[in-house]
């Protein structure tokens, strides 16, 4: 009998209602083989632990630099810094020899820090998500993991989904396909809804996007639609990748070549991740790019239905929290 | 109607004080039940009365078309009007009164009055009692302006500023330095100690509306001159019943003529008028007004012109101070909303115009609020006419109806309404209804939800019959009461928990900022207690001092009215008062409650939960040393501050230990009184919410052990501290405040959350949103207060005020135009951790 894989979670959000039916917790697991530019989070991108840091809520105590045991210097960008004269060379950027032990995290008075990506137990995890099965149980709601992709760590994943299963809890899993196919029959099996992010139908801008050649964006979904496991497919409208018409209209073709006609639900690109960025200390390419105006949502949709694919939502969607 | 209100100026009108004050010191020799029933006729025989165009439903409160009826009788309005009539002009909101009124005020009004009220009856108590010391000796006085002095240099300017607003700034007159002086003592005289409120109101009450429209005025009068008789034959003896009854009768045949002057004067305009839609309007409020509210109703129009009629009297017959909910209209309304349906003579947007209208009547309520208050209370719809819809039948059955809808729909059309809208949820609630509810108040918010299990539970526990629990109506902000039999005392009787604490942390030595409150209790050393249980000792001595106090001040306040100003016209109205020909000040109401308004639960319960962890468990800090860093404002200890904010479990994270504190808070509380009876032998029960008064207590208390500094506000209600994560998210607050045991607040708790309009942008997330409510009350939830509202909405508002004229939100239970609030509760609105999607 092998131990329960352990997993890394960055966060864990409650009490949202658009990641499926009802209300529900949205866990979302760190790490994505992906590396679209604009994702919206951006901490769940690396495999690694980080550091949060929030300069808003930082006292300047230092109490941070007296718990590091590797001496990396981990006062924030802005507000004091323990050896000014270092900081002009970029090797002192206080993350580099950080190695995420999370003691300055734990000492932190203010949480001003964080530590995106904690190991977690299934068993722990699931433990504390039943907190509010009476809830779920009451809304029809229950448990998706998100990411990163979550599928990069399956063995978690699906203990943590079996956990919560077997205690009755509806399960949703929103991923963008970036993982082996053999993982496909699993999901289907073993989730009650699949949440599906197509970025894109043409294969080779997906592998430019993503950074690799898998087969799982678009196959995947194929095979997705001919099961019977329930499933949604989401497209977020990002700026000058998905959003042309043309992007669109090759979008709906391929959906409408498809299996069975396929719901969509279009979300706009929001600018909260730009956030992020000071937060965990890395740049946004698309810090600069707009939020989907409400008009062009409303041009996408009608330009997916005059396809013949009906079209769900149409609204801004929330990020994960961060901070 | 709606635009003529938001672009009308305020005003104040005096009309009504001036027949008052005429009629008591022609009757000085009379009963006081005849005495202020004469005064009620006096007023409304001479009062001059409007039909204001478009109207539907004719009557009108005040001779100016936004004012209300000043209770000056009461004591509180005299008084602070004699402070502000000189700075009407210059308040945050402006009041309009004519130069005949002042005069009037100053010369007959001030001079009868000073001396008469409710209130000075109440302070001579108090000083009898050793509640407050008007007349301290020199060494106290001097020690009291010192203290006041410390507290003034304390707050900041900025405070005191938005504390006293206009009078701050307002250039001194000799006859404002003469009216200051005189005053220096009233502040004492609301706050008898720093951790006490007692006004001069009783507090709101469910007025017998729904009696006057099934039965007409003409079947009371009848039955109260039957009792009369049988008073004669039975009690001879009896003068203040024969009084009482006979005061009932004045009072409703007052209210009867009234109507009719409306009648009269509706002919007399319909005759000047041409043959048309105009001509066909006034005739019909004539006829209606000869109907009603003398006899039953006749139709659906005729049943809420009997309504209104009948509110604005008692309006006018108690003073304004929005004290009277209007029960359930979609159940007293029902048959003749029916009856005209199923002649035929009814379609249903005319029933959802008329209904429109009598909520707008409801809202057009506008009062001079001391500046001190004005910070956290809006002026115009700072309505708490409640209109309850939903909910269980008396017999158990579901009582949501066609009519509860056509409710929903005119709140809808109404837009920003201000109304209190209370909706009653229970387990056989129709999904139907609730989403309909979750789509009305996305648009309009001003609409709370009532758990019927829980609210039943409690009022059961308080004595009432299943049946009558069942019938509950939402009164003042959102408070429980039986519908027209309930007596409550619901508001104006405050304890403020977290300045409990503080005092029982300093011995008592927590400065008194107002002059004559008495010196602080002293409930033990801080050094002496080696175990958190020890202090727990110390907190309850103080708590129970404290209790004590404010029972005792109730009672003052409760035996002067009684003596000085019964409301017949009330009494009439409710069950109870004529079989035992008493009136309701007088205990004569079926069931009599006083209900004290407990504040900051959160705020006491993280301070207790971090002095358990801090001093008690990880002795990281001497409970005199946390003292002292408190007194000081965690200066120098800011590290210490944020590991007390975010380090100890906390009230509304869903934590066991936040729930299991709290309940023994509730526990304490519950019992320190619930053996006490008030001065008409009543029972106390409980109530948590502070409307919007938390903020005001913060701005006086210092830091507190939970980490929140001198100003920032104390936790609102039920609703978790503001210093909360809100990582808990909004689970973790509904089961914390499910699990609140409804006995232990059965007059009523205030639980308020924002939410993101997107949360109810969609009917998933509509279903949601229904489904997570009926979840709550299906754990034990009594009350919610959804606000769907967008940050950038407040924030734009707060830049541009007069966009945003009819922006509505809920501050702890009542409505309120967001731009009519003061800078600080804007701020902590927007503040207030936000549950998006």
């Amino acid at each position: 009998m092998s131990e329960a894989p352990a997993g890394r979670v960055f966060d864990v959000s409650r009490g949202r209602v658009d990641d499926g039916p009802g209300l529900r917790t949205v866990v979302f697991l760190k790490g994505c083989p992906g590396r679209c530019p604009w994702c919206h989070n951006p901490e769940g991108v690396s495999f690694a632990p980080e550091i949060a840091f929030d300069a808003t809520r930082c006292i300047g105590c230092g109490e941070c630099v007296r718990a590091c045991p590797r001496n990396a210097r981990p006062g924030g960008p802005g507000r004091w810094q323990l050896d000014p004269p270092a900081r002009s060379d970029a090797s002192a950027d206080w993350r580099s020899g950080c190695t995420a032990c999370g003691r300055c995290v734990d000492a932190c008075p203010s949480r001003a820090r964080r530590l995106a990506g904690r190991v977690r137990q299934p068993e722990e995890l699931v433990r504390e998500l039943l907190v509010d099965a009476d809830f779920f149980a009451g809304t029809g709601g229950g448990v998706t993991f998100s990411g990163g992709e979550p599928l990069a760590q399956p063995a978690f994943l699906f203990a943590a989904a079996a956990g919560l299963r077997r205690a009755g809890v509806h399960v949703a899993v929103e991923t963008a396909g970036l993982f082996p196919l053999r993982l496909l029959d699993r999901l289907t099996r073993e989730v009650d809804l699949v949440l599906w992010d197509l970025k894109h139908v043409d294969a080779a801008r997906l592998r430019r996007t993503i950074g690799r050649d898998l087969r799982g964006p678009l196959t995947g979904l194929r095979r997705l639609s001919a099961g019977s496991t329930p499933h949604e497919i989401r497209v977020t409208l990002v700026p000058g990748f998905n959003d042309g018409d043309e992007d669109l209209a090759a979008m709906a073709r391929w959906l409408r070549d498809g299996p069975r006609a396929p719901q969509v639900r279009l979300l706009a690109f929001h600018r909260m991740a730009a956030a992020k960025q000071a937060i965990f200390g890395r740049p946004y390419e698309y810090a600069g790019a707009a939020a989907t105006p409400p008009a062009r949502l409303a041009a996408a949709r009608d330009l997916l239905e005059a396809e013949g694919i009906p079209v769900r939502g149409g609204k801004a969607r929330a990020p994960s929290p961060a901070g | 109607m709606k635009q003529r209100m938001l672009a009308a100026p305020y005003e104040i009108c005096l009309a009504r004080a001036l027949h008052f004050t005429r009629a008591h010191r022609e009757n000085e020799a009379l009963d006081p039940h005849l005495r202020n029933a004469l005064a009620l006729r006096r007023t409304l025989e001479r009062q001059k009365i409007a039909i204001e165009p478009d109207e539907l439903l004719a009557g009108s409160k005040t001779e100016r078309f936004l004012a209300a009826p000043l209770p000056v009788e009461r004591g509180d309005f005299l008084r602070s009007l004699q402070l502000e009539l000189d700075v009407l002009e210059r308040k945050h909101r402006p009041f309009r009164i004519s130069d005949a009124d002042r005069e009037a005020f100053w010369n007959e009004i001030l001079p009868y009055w000073d001396g008469r009220t409710v209130r000075d009856r109440k302070a001579r108590t108090w000083a009898e009692a050793g509640i407050v010391q008007p007349r301290p000796s020199a060494g106290r006085r001097l020690r009291g302006w010192l203290d006041a002095v410390r507290w003034a240099f304390q707050l900041g300017p900025e405070a005191l500023r938005k504390l006293f607003g206009a009078n701050f700034d307002a250039p001194l007159t000799l006859r404002r330095v003469r009216n200051l002086h005189a005053l220096r003592h009233e502040l004492a005289f609301n706050n008898p100690t720093p951790a006490t409120s007692c006004f001069d109101v009783q507090g709101h009450l469910s007025l017998g509306v729904d009696r006057a429209v099934s039965r007409g005025m003409e079947a009371i009068i009848d039955d109260a001159r039957e009792r009369r008789a049988r008073l004669d034959r039975e009690e001879p003896g009896d003068e203040r019943g024969r009084s009482f009854l006979d005061a009932v009768v004045i009072s409703l045949e007052a209210a009867i003529a009234y109507a009719a002057r409306f009648a009269a004067l509706a002919g007399a305009m319909a005759a000047r008028c041409a043959e048309g839609p105009e001509r066909r309007r006034l005739e019909s409020i004539a006829e209606h007004c000869r109907q009603v509210p003398r006899h039953r109703p006749r139709t659906f129009h005729e049943a809420l012109q009997s309504a209104w009629m009948t509110q604005l009297v008692g309006e006018i017959q108690y003073g304004a101070h929005d004290v009277f909910a209007v029960g359930r209209p979609d159940q007293y309304l029902l048959p003749f909303f029916r009856a005209d349906r199923a002649a035929g003579r009814l379609a249903r947007p005319r029933a959802v115009e008329l209904l429109q209208e009598f909520f707008l009547k409801l809202e057009a309520n506008v009062e001079p609020i001391p500046e001190v208050g004005m910070e956290t209370n809006a002026v115009l719809g700072n309505s708490q006419h409640v209109v309850t819809i939903g909910g269980l039948t008396p017999d158990g059955g579901d009582a949501t109806n066609e009519l509860s809808y056509l409710v929903l729909d005119a709140f809808e059309a109404m837009g920003g309404a201000v109304n209190q809208l209370a909706v009653r949820v229970h387990r056989g609630t129709p999904g139907r209804f609730l989403r309909r509810t979750a789509e009305v108040f996305r648009r309009t918010n001003g609409i709370a939800l009532y758990g019927d299990e829980a609210v039943i539970e409690g009022l059961c526990a308080d004595g009432l019959t299943l049946e009558h629990a069942r019938d509950y109506c939402i009164v003042g902000c959102i408070e429980t009461s039986g519908q027209s039999n309930t007596h409550g005392c619901v508001g104006g009787h405050e304890l403020v928990l977290p300045a409990v604490l503080l005092l029982a942390l300093s011995r008592g030595r927590t400065p008194a900022p107002f002059l004559g409150q008495g010196r602080g209790f002293d409930s033990g050393p801080l050094e002496a207690c080696r175990t958190f249980d020890e202090f727990l000792g110390i907190f309850r001595r103080q708590l129970d001092h404290q209790l004590g106090v404010l029972v005792a001040a109730a009672d003052g306040k409760d035996r002067a009215t009684m003596d000085l100003l019964p409301a017949p016209y009330v009494s009439a109205l409710m069950d109870g008062c004529l079989e035992s020909a008493r009136d309701a000040t007088a205990g004569g109401a079926r069931y009599d409650f006083t209900s004290i308004d407990v504040r900051g639960l959160g705020t006491l319960v993280d301070s207790l939960l971090a002095i358990r962890a801090f001093v008690h468990e990880r002795r990281a800090v001497t409970l005199p040393e946390l003292a002292g860093i408190c007194e000081r404002d965690f200066a120098g200890h800011e590290v210490l501050r944020q590991r007390l904010i975010h380090e100890p479990p906390k009230y509304g994270t869903g934590e066991a230990e936040g729930i299991a504190m709290a309940r023994e808070v509730l526990g304490w509380l519950h019992g320190a009184v619930s053996g006490r009876r008030n001065a008409r032998g009543g029972r106390f029960r409980m109530c948590y919410y502070s409307y919007g008064n938390h903020v005001i207590d913060g701005f006086l208390l210092g830091g507190t052990p939970d980490g929140r500094r001198r100003g920032e506000p104390l936790s609102n209600g039920v609703s978790p501290s503001n210093l909360l994560d809100s990582a808990a998210g909004p689970t973790g607050v509904l089961r914390t405040v499910a699990a609140l045991p409804p006995r232990l607040i059965s007059s009523g708790v205030s639980l308020n959350m924002r939410f993101f309009p997107d949360f109810l942008a969609t009917d998933g997330g509509r279903d949601a949103f229904a489904a997570m409510i009926r979840t709550y009350f299906g754990l034990g939830g009594m009350h919610l207060q959804p606000n769907v509202v967008s940050m950038e909405t407040l924030r734009e508002a707060q830049r541009n005020p007069e966009r945003y004229r009819d922006l509505v939100v809920k501050v702890s239970g009542y409505s309120a135009y967001f731009t009519d609030l003061g800078r600080s509760i804007q701020d902590d609105i927007v503040a207030r951790c936000e549950y998006s999607g």
